[in-house]
């Protein structure tokens, strides 16, 4: 367990800069999730911090000592690779002993150290087997049993559910939770899927072009996005974004003016202030509702229906608000046909600029 | 257009059977001609009294007394034992030196292709050739070797004329025609390991040298386990080298199994007996190499 800062990092391969700037602290036993699309600069950090990416600028330091400059070796990390590593020539119980052989830990100590891991892994029945031919579950599970087998001060998993078939990945999810919290060891996590890291993150540190975008728990960057990106990339199906014209009177839907848009007064001030002709509106589609027979007003417009399907419980539905397209999630027993009275719940509403700034 | 459109879509043919062994002749002869045939033959001739050089004496069989002949002379036995000595001593520099180089081939560092492309070049030459070289070198008059060592203030040795001296002066020089090989195979072996699997070497903390010999080398055992396999193979019948360089002297003490089986082949045309022996060589790298298959499938089943 240790905490872990990472000071104005940065790295630069060539002329690209990876990561730019990054700045974070990890408390102590967090589950820390960088979250972001490839290329966003997210596995070079958890590289930077392994100790397997030298980077041009910036400090790391666990529990207050700097380890910029320590090889791998010497930084006691954990770490599990986006495509399984485990070595192919040793049985489960001597890839686990791999690291405490490596330091030349004794007999004793290894044989209790690997039946603890067992236990909390539940892999005690496979310890003598060889990898290749275990379900990629198990392998996953042994790669992690590998990385905490030492108590390292920072655990760090590259990817490692990816390469996890989809059936699995939900229950590899919560086990992976589960094994996080028993353990307790402050822990890094990459992914470029925001369902998995929404669901396993203390916090999440969205990225994009080595930037960090947001960061915060889950329910933060879900309920209160700080950008247009931060607003599209999180959360499934995706935000809704619909564009508005600045008139004198309000705010009104760029294709259909005289469908108005209740805007509070400081996202209007704000236009003004700026200059703005053109701002966008951002909603999530399980927060629009269906109001058939209501009166059109303020948010409260008629759509035409593309599309709908059954997704389990939920309706989805595509609706077509002259040309712009709205994504709805309903209840499955919806009356959705032809012509259909759509609600914005106005308290739910994002607006953006055309920057992709937030206004409110 | 249309006369080729009515046609049936496959042309007519002979009936697949016959076309199969159309196909499948022109091996079969050879294979009959240049394997089978004298492979039986050899086995025949191994039970007679015969000689090539008298086609017109009828041979004599005389059952397994070749085989006994053979494995009851001290002198065949001595000539097993400088082979073996020979391969130890041979596969020993070959797979220590390339193994090594391959893992410093395995670093980027500059001229590093160039000096790679040299390294392989013994490779190459013609063996008789390479023979001769090192004939010149090992020359304790005024060969390189000796005054290379001479530099160092060590005595002239007689490299060729002394059996234990020739046995590391042959063996030094097959071992510098055939470490490329083993340089080779061992950098694709090397090569071929997960970039993954390195850097997890390293974040579990294991030294260079803790990873090269508990991962690096046992992941690449099933590819360095063939090179061994074909160097041993070459090794034991391993003979324009000795005919260079020692000619099979002094007597005959340089002599190699296959040496001496082409000597009563060829020398002195004891073919009954001649047949014998390399039936016994034959058996005996059979043996070897199933040895080696064996430990390969084991390997493989689990890589």
């Amino acid at each position: 367990m240790a905490t872990v800062e990472i000071e104005n990092l940065k790295v630069l391969f060539g002329e690209v800069t990876a990561v730019d700037g990054f700045t974070m602290t990890l408390r102590h036993g967090e589950f820390v999730v960088f979250l972001g699309p490839s290329g966003c600069g997210k596995t070079t950090t958890l590289r930077c911090v392994a100790g397997l990416q030298s980077c041009t600028s910036g400090e790391i330091r666990f529990d207050g000592k700097p380890v910029t400059n320590l090889a791998p070796a010497q930084r006691n990390v954990g770490m599990v690779f986006q495509f399984v590593s485990l070595y192919p020539h040793l049985t489960v119980r001597q890839n686990i002993a791999f690291p405490l052989r490596a330091r030349g830990a004794r007999r004793a100590e290894i044989a209790k150290r690997i039946d603890r891991v067992a236990e909390v892994f539940r892999i005690g029945d496979i310890l003598g087997r060889y990898v290749v031919g275990l379900p990629p579950g198990a392998r996953q599970k042994v790669a992690l049993a590998r990385a905490v087998v030492r108590e390292p001060a920072v655990l760090l998993l590259d990817e490692p559910l990816s390469g996890v078939e989809e059936q699995y990945r939900e229950e590899m999810r919560w086990d992976l939770r589960h094994f996080q919290r028993e353990l307790g060891i402050t822990t890094v996590h990459v992914t470029h899927d925001q369902r998995e890291a929404m669901s396993l993150a203390d916090r999440v540190v969205l990225m994009r072009d080595g930037k960090i975008i947001q960061s915060g728990p889950p329910a933060a960057l879900f309920d209160n996005p700080t950008n247009r990106f931060a607003a599209s990339f999180i959360g499934s199906p995706s935000m809704n974004f619909l564009n508005l014209k600045v008139e004198a009177n309000g705010l009104g839907v760029a294709s259909d003016q005289t469908l108005r848009v209740s805007a509070p007064q400081e996202v209007i001030d704000r236009c003004r202030a700026q200059g703005l002709n053109e701002v966008m509106l951002g909603i999530r589609p399980h927060l629009v509702e269906l109001v058939n027979g209501a009166t059109v007003a303020k948010n409260v417009w008629p759509a035409q229906l593309i599309d709908a399907v059954l997704v389990g419980r939920d309706l989805q539905a595509e609706f077509s608000l002259d040309g712009q397209t709205i994504i709805a999630e309903l209840p499955f027993d919806a009356d959705v046909h032809g012509t259909t009275v759509l609600r914005l719940p106005p308290e739910r509403c994002f607006f953006f600029g055309p920057d992709g700034s937030r206004l409110g | 257009m249309d006369e080729s459109r009515s046609r049936p879509k496959r042309p007519r043919t002979l009936p697949d059977p016959w076309l199969c062994a159309i196909f499948i002749a022109p091996t079969v002869l050879i294979l009959t001609l240049m394997v089978f045939y004298p492979f039986v033959s050899l086995i025949r001739y191994s039970s007679l009294d015969f000689s090539m050089l008298r086609p017109d004496v009828t041979p004599v069989s005389v059952g397994w007394s070749n085989y006994i002949d053979l494995l009851t002379d001290k002198d065949i036995w001595q000539r097993f034992v400088f082979t073996g000595k020979f391969v130890l001593a041979t596969l020993s520099i070959q797979f220590v030196v390339g193994i090594a180089a391959a893992h410093g081939f395995q670093r980027d560092f500059r001229g590093r292709d160039l000096l790679f492309t040299l390294a392989l070049m013994p490779m190459m030459f013609c063996p008789i050739v390479v023979g001769f070289l090192w004939q010149y070198m090992f020359n304790s008059e005024w060969g390189m070797v000796n005054w290379l060592i001479s530099l160092l203030g060590i005595a002239k040795i007689d490299w060729l004329g002394k059996s234990e001296n020739a046995l590391w002066a042959v063996a030094i020089a097959d071992a510098w025609t055939w470490t490329p090989f083993v340089i080779l195979l061992a950098t694709a072996a090397f090569r071929g390991i997960p970039t993954d699997i390195r850097e997890s070497a390293q974040v579990d903390g294991a030294s260079p040298a803790f990873t090269f010999f508990h991962v690096t080398l046992p992941m690449s055992l099933p590819i360095i386990t063939i090179a061994f396999l074909l160097r041993l193979i070459d090794a034991f019948k391993q003979f324009d080298l000795f005919v260079a360089m020692t000619g099979g002297g002094p007597g005959s003490e340089t002599e190699t199994a296959a040496y001496s089986l082409s000597k009563m082949a060829f020398g002195y045309f004891h073919t009954g007996q001649a047949s014998a022996f390399a039936i016994i060589l034959l058996v005996l790298i059979l043996g070897l190499s199933m040895v080696f298959v064996r430990y390969l499938t084991s390997l493989s089943n689990r890589i």
